[in-house]
C-alpha cells in the first residue's frame, strides 16, 4: 500500500531536549488514524512538523514524505502550495480558530483565493455548500457571520468546512473536539466521519481522548514522551493492549474499564524533555519495569498480526 | 455604534466646561499682573488700577469667568490685552501651523512606528527585533526640544542642507513650507514613533501567537498576507487606542517644538501669551488645544469601533 504520509526517525528538540525521538509513523491515503497520549507527550509537536508550524528554534532531524514530497527543509513557497489544498489541518481550539475581525465567508473565501483564480461568488457559493455539508444550519447567512456570532460547535464545523474546503488528500486533525461539550463533541465527530469517509481523506488525528479515537480511528498509534510505544488496529488496541501504558491508558479510560471498580490512575506524570533518559521512558512509571528498562532503549518490536510495541516484554528472546 | 459615538460627542461638553474652569483658575493662580507687564516701568498704582478696570479685571473672578464663557459661546473669542487683536484672527493664522505639524509628526510616527514595530515582532529574538529595541529605548530617552537642537546643528550648521528655524504658509510655497517642516515633524516624532515601536511589537506578538493565525499559516495563506491582514488587523485596536492618548503629548510637546524651530503656531502662542500674562489669548489657545486633544480621542474610539466587529455590536446593544 502507498503510503501518503511517512514519517520517519523524526526528532524534534527546541533547545532543552528532544520533545519527538526517533519517531515513525504512516498513514496511507484514506486511512484513519489516532494518534493518543497525554499532554506534553508531544501530540502537537508531531503535527505542527508536518504542516511546518514548528517555531525557528526548533532543531528538526529525520524526514517527513507527504505523497513523494519531503516536507522537511521545504521551501515555504512549495510548502504553502500544499498547505489548505493536499495538506490541511483542523485546528485545536474551536473558539480560537477563527479571525475574529473578519466574517465566516471572508476567511474561507481567503483561503480559496490563495491557491485557486476563482469569481469571489463561486468561492461563496463552494463555501456555502460546504457548510451545509458540515452541517452548518442557514450557511448563506452565516457567510456574513463574525465569528463571536456563532457557538463553539458551529466554529468548529465552520473550521472543519475550512480546512476541508479544497478537498484535501490529508488532515492534520489537532485535538478538534477536546473544546467542545460532550454532546456537541459527538455530533461534530460524527459529521467529520461522514464528511472524510465520503472524500477518502486520510486523516492523523491528535487526541488525549481514547473515547474519540474508538469512535474514529482504523489504526490507533499511541504516543508517550516523544514516541511511539504502541501501534495497531483499533480493534487489536483496545482488546488486547500489549504495552503496559496502554494497559493503563485504558484502565483510567471510564468507557473501557471494569465497570464497578473504581477507576485506575497511572501513578506519575510525563517527564519533562531536559530530564527524559536513553532507556525505556515509562520505566519510571511501569509496574513491571526490569532493569533493563532503565538503561537501554526497547527495540521496535513487530508482532504477527503486524502490530507495534516497544517493549521489552514483547520482544522475541524476552 | 453610531449611538456610542453620540453619547461621547455629548460627553466633550463637560469636558470643555471643566477645562475652561481649569484654566481660567490656574492662570489667575499665577503670581504677576498683565497690567504690570503692560505698564513696565511707568506702572503706577493710579494707572494698574485703571488698567484693571478697562480689561475688567476689578471684577470679582465669576464674574469675569462668565463674561468670558457667554462670549466664547456667542462665537466671541475676546481680544488680545497686548494689541487689542480679536483672537479669533490669531487662532485662524496659528491653527494651520500647529495643525499641519501635529499632522505631520502624527504620519510619520504611524509610519514608521507601526512598520518597525511589526518587522520586530515578526523577527522576534534576532536582528531586526534588536535594532528595533535600540531605537525606541533611544527616542523615549531623547528629550525632543534637544533632539530638535542637535538635528538643527546637524543639518543646518554642520551639512547646511536644511534651514534651522522659519516658516512659509502653504498657500505661499508647498515645497518651501515643507523643506522647514522636515526637522519639526522629526523632532516631534521621535517620542511618539518610539512609543509606538513597542506597542505594535507587544500586541502583534500577542496576535501572532494566536490559534487563528497558525490556521491561516497552516492553510496556505501567504506569511505576508497573514502579518498585514489577520495580525495587523488584530493588533490595531491598542495601537489605535495608544495614538489617542499619545496625541494630547504631542500637542503640548508642540509649544517646545515651535519654540525651538521658531514656527508661528499656537504653541508658540500659548508660550507668549504666558510670559505677558496675557489671559484671554491663554484661556482661549488652551481651550482649543483641549478640543483638538478630546476630538482626536473621539476619533480614535470611533477607529477602534469601527475595525473591531465585537465592539461594534456588542457596544450597539
Amino acid at each position: 500500500m502507498t503510503q501518503l504520509l511517512d514519517i520517519r526517525s523524526l526528532s524534534v528538540d527546541y533547545g532543552y531536549g528532544a520533545v519527538i525521538r526517533d519517531l515513525s509513523l504512516t498513514v496511507s491515503a484514506g486511512e484513519i488514524v489516532g494518534l493518543v497520549g497525554e499532554s506534553g507527550c508531544g501530540k502537537t509537536t508531531l503535527g505542527w512538523s508536518v504542516l511546518g508550524l514548528l517555531p525557528r528554534s526548533a532543531r528538526v532531524d529525520g524526514s517527513i514524505m507527504f505523497d513523494g514530497t519531503e516536507l522537511i527543509g521545504l521551501q515555504a513557497r512549495k510548502r504553502r502550495r500544499l498547505l489548505g489544498v493536499r495538506l490541511s489541518l483542523i485546528p485545536q481550539a474551536a473558539m480560537a480558530s477563527l479571525d475574529p475581525m473578519f466574517t465566516v465567508g471572508h476567511q474561507i473565501r481567503e483561503i480559496i483565493m490563495t491557491h485557486q483564480r476563482a469569481r469571489r461568488s463561486d468561492a461563496d457559493a463552494t463555501t456555502v455548500g460546504r457548510l451545509r455539508e458540515v452541517g452548518v444550519a442557514a450557511p448563506e447567512a452565516r457567510l456574513h457571520a463574525f465569528p463571536h456570532e456563532l457557538s463553539g460547535g458551529t466554529r468548529q464545523r465552520v473550521a472543519t468546512a475550512a480546512a476541508m474546503i479544497l478537498n484535501p488528500s490529508m488532515l492534520i486533525a489537532d485535538e478538534p473536539t477536546s473544546s467542545l461539550d460532550v454532546t456537541i463533541q459527538a455530533q461534530v465527530l460524527g459529521v467529520l466521519r461522514s464528511i472524510i469517509l465520503e472524500q477518502g481523506t486520510a486523516v492523523l488525528f491528535i487526541t488525549h481522548d481514547l473515547g474519540v479515537v474508538a469512535q474514529i480511528s482504523d489504526r490507533i498509534a499511541v504516543m508517550y514522551a516523544g514516541e511511539i510505544v504502541e501501534e495497531a488496529s483499533a480493534e487489536d488496541l483496545f482488546e488486547d493492549p500489549k504495552h503496559p501504558y496502554t494497559k493503563k491508558l485504558l484502565a483510567a479510560h471510564p468507557g473501557f474499564s471494569n465497570k464497578g471498580q473504581r477507576l485506575a490512575t497511572i501513578q506519575g506524570s510525563v517527564p519533562d524533555p531536559a530530564q527524559r533518559t536513553g532507556g525505556c521512558r515509562f520505566a519510571p512509571r511501569c509496574p513491571v519495569a526490569i532493569a533493563v528498562c532503565q538503561e537501554e532503549r526497547p527495540p521496535w518490536v513487530t508482532l504477527d498480526s503486524g502490530r507495534h510495541v516497544r517493549c521489552v516484554h514483547s520482544a522475541p528472546n524476552h | 455604534m453610531i449611538r456610542v459615538l453620540l453619547h461621547r460627542v455629548v460627553l466633550i461638553v463637560p469636558i470643555l466646561f471643566g477645562a475652561s474652569i481649569i484654566v481660567f483658575a490656574i492662570i489667575r493662580l499665577v503670581p504677576g499682573d498683565p497690567a504690570v507687564i503692560m505698564l513696565g516701568l511707568n506702572a503706577t498704582p493710579k494707572l494698574i488700577l485703571h488698567i484693571h478696570q478697562q480689561l475688567g479685571l476689578s471684577q470679582p473672578v465669576y464674574v469675569q469667568y462668565s463674561h468670558w464663557i457667554g462670549g466664547i459661546l456667542h462665537g466671541n473669542w475676546g481680544y488680545d490685552y497686548l494689541s487689542g487683536q480679536p483672537i479669533s484672527g490669531l487662532l485662524t493664522t496659528t491653527l494651520p501651523v500647529t495643525g499641519e505639524l501635529v499632522v505631520l509628526a502624527l504620519g510619520l510616527a504611524v509610519a514608521l512606528g507601526v512598520a518597525i514595530g511589526s518587522l520586530a515582532a515578526l523577527y522576534r529574538g534576532r536582528l531586526p527585533d534588536w535594532v528595533s529595541q535600540v531605537i525606541s529605548m533611544i527616542g523615549i530617552s531623547i528629550p525632543d526640544f534637544w533632539l530638535g537642537i542637535m538635528l538643527t546643528l546637524l543639518f543646518a550648521l554642520v551639512l547646511g542642507v536644511l534651514p534651522s528655524s522659519g516658516f512659509t504658509a502653504l498657500t505661499v510655497s508647498v515645497p518651501d513650507n515643507l523643506i522647514h517642516m522636515i526637522l519639526p515633524v522629526v523632532a516631534l516624532a521621535s517620542g511618539l514613533t518610539a512609543v509606538l515601536i513597542r506597542i505594535t511589537r507587544a500586541a502583534m506578538l500577542e496576535v501572532l501567537g494566536q490559534e487563528y493565525i497558525r490556521f491561516a499559516r497552516a492553510s496556505g495563506v501567504p506569511e505576508w498576507r497573514v502579518v498585514l491582514h489577520h495580525g495587523l488587523r488584530n493588533a490595531a485596536a491598542p495601537i489605535l487606542t495608544v495614538i489617542g492618548l499619545q496625541a494630547g503629548y504631542l500637542f503640548g510637546a508642540t509649544i517646545v517644538i515651535e519654540t525651538v524651530f521658531s514656527l508661528p503656531g499656537l504653541g508658540q502662542l500659548i508660550l507668549n501669551s504666558t510670559l505677558t500674562h496675557d489671559y484671554p489669548v491663554i484661556q482661549a489657545s488652551v481651550l482649543v488645544l483641549t478640543l483638538l486633544f478630546v476630538a482626536t480621542n473621539l476619533l480614535t474610539d470611533a477607529a477602534v469601533l469601527a475595525i473591531d466587529p465585537r465592539l461594534r455590536q456588542a457596544r450597539a446593544a
